[in-house]
């Protein structure tokens, strides 16, 4: 997809190698992983679709950090996790697209999100009623649908922003763009999704 | 202009609130499938968490081999002693070889040599 990225502004080559060699303690990766996981899994399924793959991309995004990005400065671990996410998204989409076209050349229909585990994906209470549970999830899957529409860089620069609250400097770190480029991504997605969702989505 | 980027930002933080709903909602099985891929990527760490110094023990183990071979190369040599009379003449002696590993006889056996040949002398 064309985006107009410019070049990445984070070099993750270059940042596994200039580190200063501090040791991070395993206690500061788990609380780091611990805080993030839960919100990259639901921005990983909401790009994926499904549950299962979204959990493999996002413990490959952990490996890959801790392997390869820990001497980094703790502060940067969060774009460098999210670009790592962003990346296996991409590379997924790509896989999907070939699985497709082969399908399609074998005369098979693809598999379009079968074997969903409604069980796993059903709400936990946390002491709001079943109306506003279903309210929420029907808004947030009425969301979710609406952002897999976008294009993908618009997709990664909402959630990003939105979901994860990277600022504009760190969403353009992860994305591997520049700060002006994830501004009009952004842009155009905040307004795309208000258009779509309407005026009376909450 | 200032109300549509009010607008703007009432839909974010709604969109924000619901996506927050959303992952706090996360089952248990799901929950703990993300656990195990924590600790995969903290095993996975553990390379990774050896200490800077630990990157130059190669390094240093050559250093450290090289310095040994320019000392050793550098020391004065030492000519080796050419064994005595006394000694070739023990060792092409008909005598038995147990005796050659007495070492204290071997050593008295010397030592009587060399007083013959001042008493000789």
């Amino acid at each position: 997809m064309n985006s107009g990225a410019v070049p990445c502004t984070l070099d993750l080559t270059d940042a596994a190698r200039s580190g200063d060699g501090a040791l991070p303690d395993e206690r500061e990766l788990n609380r780091f992983l611990a805080g993030v996981e839960g919100r990259a899994l639901r921005i990983a399924e909401i790009a994926v679709r499904d549950r299962d793959e979204a959990l493999d991309l996002v413990q490959d995004a952990a490996i890959r950090l801790a392997r390869s990005y820990l001497a980094r400065p703790i502060a940067e671990w969060t774009p460098i996790y999210y670009r790592i996410l962003q990346n296996g998204i991409r590379d997924w989409h790509r896989r999907q697209k070939v699985r497709r076209r082969v399908m399609v050349w074998f005369g098979r229909r693809p598999d379009d999100g079968e074997g969903r585990d409604a069980i796993a994906e059903a709400p936990d209470p946390g002491g709001r009623t079943p109306d506003e549970l279903l309210a929420s999830g029907e808004a947030m899957a009425a969301l979710a649908e609406a952002i897999r529409r976008l294009p993908e860089r618009q997709q990664e620069a909402f959630m990003l922003r939105t979901f994860e609250g990277l600022d504009v400097a760190a969403t353009a770190a992860a994305m591997g763009c520049s700060d002006g480029s994830v501004k009009t991504h952004y842009s155009r997605a905040v307004h795309t999704l208000r258009d779509r969702l309407g005026e009376h989505w909450s | 202009m200032t109300s549509h980027r009010n607008e703007d930002d009432v839909f974010v933080r709604a969109a924000k609130a619901r996506f927050d709903d959303s992952v706090r909602q996360l089952d248990a099985g799901t929950r703990s499938a993300l656990a195990r891929g924590r600790q995969a990527a903290l095993d996975a760490a553990g390379p990774a968490r050896r200490p800077a110094w630990f990157r130059w023990m190669p390094a240093a183990g050559l250093a450290t081999a090289i310095a040994v071979t320019a000392i050793l190369l550098r020391a004065p040599e030492v000519e080796p002693t050419l064994p005595g009379d006394t000694d070739i003449e023990i060792l092409l002696g008909g005598d038995s070889i147990e005796m050659l590993e007495d070492l204290e006889f071997y050593a008295w056996m010397e030592q009587q040599a060399l007083e013959e040949g001042h008493d000789a002398g």
